[in-house]
This record gives structure tokens, sequence and C-alpha cells, in this order.
């Protein structure tokens, strides 16, 4: 890993966060998984909670506890204890069923158009292409996926919908994300998924992705989109 | 008008996108809790600058923080920052707000919401806590709060010692703790950012304000999204600074200044839209001195 990591910075008067590398991508990955494990099982006093992002981890902190230097040397000493992430074993394998019909791939064209490959082939790739998820953030539950293979990226559309339905999949730039519910959007929205990603029926509400899970994306007939949403409670339809 | 339930916000889910809420003016948030003898979390109602109407069913004490929404109780004035009675019928009433924004209105034992993640807090934006699932108060609602019974027969009610009590002007000064990408933005826009007046916006909310002012330059293109904290001061690309609060998302891609106190944080939610708005630099050894002294001071019970 690069010398000039780990950084850590105070972000706030109870926030340091730790940078571990520029680009994100599978090792910062396991290395933050790994800093958080370990974080966890050491269960500082000062410790309030952790929020991981693609190349960084956001250490919440309580200033009676401690004060800066004092966390920032902790954090240091944990991160040379926990060695090179032996992450390879973090992190679920799940599979995500898309439905790519037309009446919901709303941009479908519009990608078609900007790389140049027919629709065939989009569908191929996104469902071909192994994902990680390297953070949850925008929305509860919202999963930004990583990385697209280059031929499949496409810019974020230029004035954003005011209302992207629930269980929209979606692609911008290198990553890839289901909407978990209705909400302002400007991503390209390529199909549907029948599996809510804040799931509200129960309580309380189930997030299905976590940081560090491995998705792939999996095509579905229209027939099947609405059985497993039925058998999902119903909340997504077409 | 908006009235909403917040308890000290949802810790420990920020890593599953789910935000914190919370009271925008902590310090007056504070101040109502212990003028009850409540614990620190307990849920109050957040008013927005006013009008806004309570009919009482039970025997209890309330407390009164934050802007002076002109209180009336069964029509008979209250001043805020201080507790009172209250009987079966009472009727509470607030006018408009004639300094500050958002008024606080506790009970004993607090106001009794359902708790997700943790918290009752009102997310609106996650669709968490509060009414509802994340709604705001509305007419016709009833919200539960504890028994007084079960509390001392002695309680006699407290007011807030003048000294504590802040005034809501027309001019804010935040400090400002330099940090994140502080070193990425240049020299002639830091000082940009120094050495205005900003004018607050009215594109202000529990997310975040926003300031009017003259542009900075040349701000950094946007950046690997990372965990973004209470106060952070956030510059998109038209180069006019956005304050981070309550509501904000959990993480973000802006090129950040760092980030303003957290005890200073109270003033600007009282602050209006049209305000004046200056940042000084500030340095984080006085940032966490000051918020461990707020913290230790409402650690302390009163009684």
């Amino acid at each position: 890993m690069d010398a000039q990591f780990p950084k850590v910075i105070a972000a706030g008067e109870e926030a340091a966060l730790i940078y571990l590398a520029d680009q994100s991508g599978d090792t910062v990955l396991s290395s933050i998984q790994q800093l958080c494990a370990n974080l966890e099982q050491a269960k500082p006093p000062w410790l309030v909670e952790l929020v991981p992002s693609f190349t960084s981890l956001m250490v919440y902190y309580d200033v009676l506890q401690a004060n800066f230097s004092q966390v920032q040397a902790q954090l240091n000493q944990l991160f040379e204890n926990s060695g090179q992430a032996e992450g390879a074993a973090f992190g679920r394998t799940l599979q995500i069923p898309v439905y790519y019909g037309d009446e919901v791939a709303e941009d479908l064209g519009r990608v078609s158009e900007a790389t140049g490959l027919s629709p065939e082939q989009i569908i191929q790739l996104h469902t071909s292409t192994d994902l990680r998820v390297y953070a949850l953030g925008f929305r509860p539950g919202f999963g930004f996926m990583g990385s697209l293979p280059k031929q499949l990226r496409v810019p974020r559309l230029a004035t954003p919908r005011q209302r992207v339905p629930k269980g929209a999949v979606a692609i911008a730039e290198a990553q890839a994300a289901v909407y978990p519910d209705v909400s302002p959007g400007g991503w390209n929205i390529i199909g549907r998924c029948p599996i809510s990603m804040f799931n509200r029926r129960t309580n309380p509400p189930a997030p299905f992705l976590q940081v560090g899970d491995r998705v792939t994306f999996t095509a579905v007939g229209r027939s099947q989109f609405l059985e497993l949403a039925e058998e999902n409670g119903g909340e997504i339809s077409l | 008008m908006l009235a909403t339930v917040q308890d000290r916000g949802r810790l420990g889910s920020q890593h599953l996108g789910i935000g914190v809420g919370g009271p925008m003016d902590a310090h007056a948030f504070a101040w109502g809790n212990r003028l009850l003898e409540n614990c620190a979390d307990a849920a109050q109602i957040e008013v927005c600058f006013g009008n806004f109407h309570a009919r009482f069913a039970a025997t209890t004490w309330i407390a009164l923080t934050g802007a002076d929404l002109g209180w009336r109780l069964d029509g008979k004035p209250l001043v805020p920052w201080a507790s009172y009675r209250v009987r079966p019928g009472s009727e509470l009433r607030a006018g408009i707000a004639s300094t500050g924004v958002r008024g606080y209105l506790a009970v004993a034992g607090g106001w009794q919401l359902p708790k997700v993640f943790g918290s009752c807090a009102t997310v609106m934006g996650d669709r968490l806590g509060g009414l509802r699932g994340g709604e705001r108060v509305q007419a016709g609602d009833q919200i539960a709060c504890d028994s007084w019974d079960n509390r001392s027969a002695t309680f006699g009610g407290y007011q807030v010692p003048e000294k504590f009590i802040p005034e809501f002007g027309a001019a804010i000064t935040l400090r400002v703790l330099p940090g994140n990408q502080f070193e990425q933005f240049s020299q002639q826009s830091r000082q940009q950012f120094f050495a205005q007046d900003y004018q607050l916006s009215n594109r202000c909310d529990r997310m975040g304000c926003r300031m009017d002012g003259e542009p900075m330059t040349d701000v950094p293109g946007s950046m690997v999204s990372e965990a973004v904290p209470l106060g952070a001061i956030q510059v998109p690309s038209d180069g006019l600074p956005i304050v981070l609060l309550n509501d904000r998302q959990t993480i973000g891609g802006y090129p950040k200044l760092g980030s303003v106190y957290q005890v200073d944080l109270p003033k600007l939610a009282q602050a209006r839209p049209g305000d004046r708005v200056r940042f000084v630099e500030g340095d984080l050894e006085e940032a966490q001195r000051e918020l461990r002294e707020f913290k230790q001071f409402f650690a302390v019970p009163l009684v």
C-alpha cells in the first residue's frame, strides 16, 4: 500500500476520517473491512460508529472519551497490527434479479446510443460483471456497486429526474445501483428489480445490501418479475 | 411551518445509508430536557416559525426553549426557556417567531413515539421516525407522553438563568475547523470564503443551509464520496458554500472546506434567510474543548 496511506484527518470535533487509497477497488475495500472488524473487536470506549465509503472510513467518536490525537494514534496502531488485509473472506455473494423490459428500462435507448452497444449487449455486460458494494448512502439501503466495464460507462443525466421509481436498476459512470425507494435521481435506468433494497414491511426495515457484498445481476422475464415481486410483498410493480 | 418530533438522533446506522436527524438547535434542545429533569435523549417537538396549536389530555409539565414563538397557554403569554404545568384541556398556541426560527416543546419524560434503529427522530428524506414513517406533526395527530404521576410531587419547574439564554440577531459568526479538502482549495478561494459576509439563502432546510454571496473563483472538482459529518461545509461547482445539517446524506462527493464548530450550529439553526453569515478560521483544540464543555455541562444533573 502507498506510503501516504493511511492518512487520518480530523473531519470534525468527533469525526476522524481515515483515507486508505486514492481510488476504490477490492484491495482498499478489504483494508476498510479489516479495519472495521478490528475496531469492532477492540471496542475502544470512544467509538460511536463507523461509516465506510469507497476509499475511506469515517470513525465517529465521543470527545468526552478521547481527543483527536488519541484516536489517531489508536487507529494507526490498529491499522499496523492488522497487517495486509486478507479481506477476500469478507462479503456475501448475492444475485439480484432484473427485468430489462422496455416499459421499465427508460434509458436503455440512451445508453445504447452513448455506448454504441445494442440493448442485448448492454444486458449481457450488466449481467456478466461481478460487482462489489463499496458504500451505502444517498438513501437508506442505496448501495453503490462497482465497477462496471469501461464499455458500459455513461454519464449521469444532465437533469436528474424528480421521481425515480422504487426498484429502478440504474447505472452511472463505473457504478450500478438499485433505488430502494421512490426518490429523485440522475442515474440511467435500465431495468427494474422485484426485491426491495430497503424492506419496510419488517420492523425495523431491512436493508438488502451490506458494504462488501459481491453482487451479480440476473435477467428475468416479465412473468418471473411479477412472481418475485409478489413473493417479496408486492412493494414493487411494473 | 414545520413541526417534527426529534430526539438526539439515529446513531449507529449511517453505514446503511440511514441518516441521523436530531434537533437543529442542540443547545435549546438540551435545556428543554434539563428543565424537566428528563434524560438527555427524551423526544421533543421542534416547531419552525410557529403556527402551532396543541391541546393537552393529561396533567404534566412542559418546557419551552429556543426561538420565542409567542407561546400562549390558555391565552396567557409564556416566556420561553422555562417549564410550565399543564392540565387536561390546557391549550398551547404558538404565534409567529419575532426573532430566531426554531422553538422546542419538551414534555416531562419525552414525547412517546416508536423508535426505529434506536431513535424516533423524524428524518423525512429517509421516511424514518416521527409519525407515520418520517412524517411531520400534522393537525389532528395525538402524541402520547409519560404520566406525571411517576414523578416527584415536589417538582416546581425551572427557568434557564439569563446568562445562558442566547439572543438571536441578524448577523452570525461561525467558527470553522479547516479539514478534508481545505488544502485543495486555492489560496484565493479560501480568502474569499473567510473575507466576505454571506447572506443566508432561502434554500435552507433541515438538510443544509446554502449561502448567497460572491462565488469562489475556483473550486476543486467532485471527488470520491466520503462520510459527511454534521456541520460539514461543502462547495459545489457554483462556488457557494452549503453547511450540511442534521438531515444531510450520510456520504457525499462534493469538496469540503471543513466543518462548523458544533457549538456554533445553533446560531445557524436560528438564523433567517437574508441574515449575514461570516466564517472565521478556528482550530481543533478549541473546537474540541468547547464541545467537551457543552457535553459536560449537560451531563451533570440539575438536582
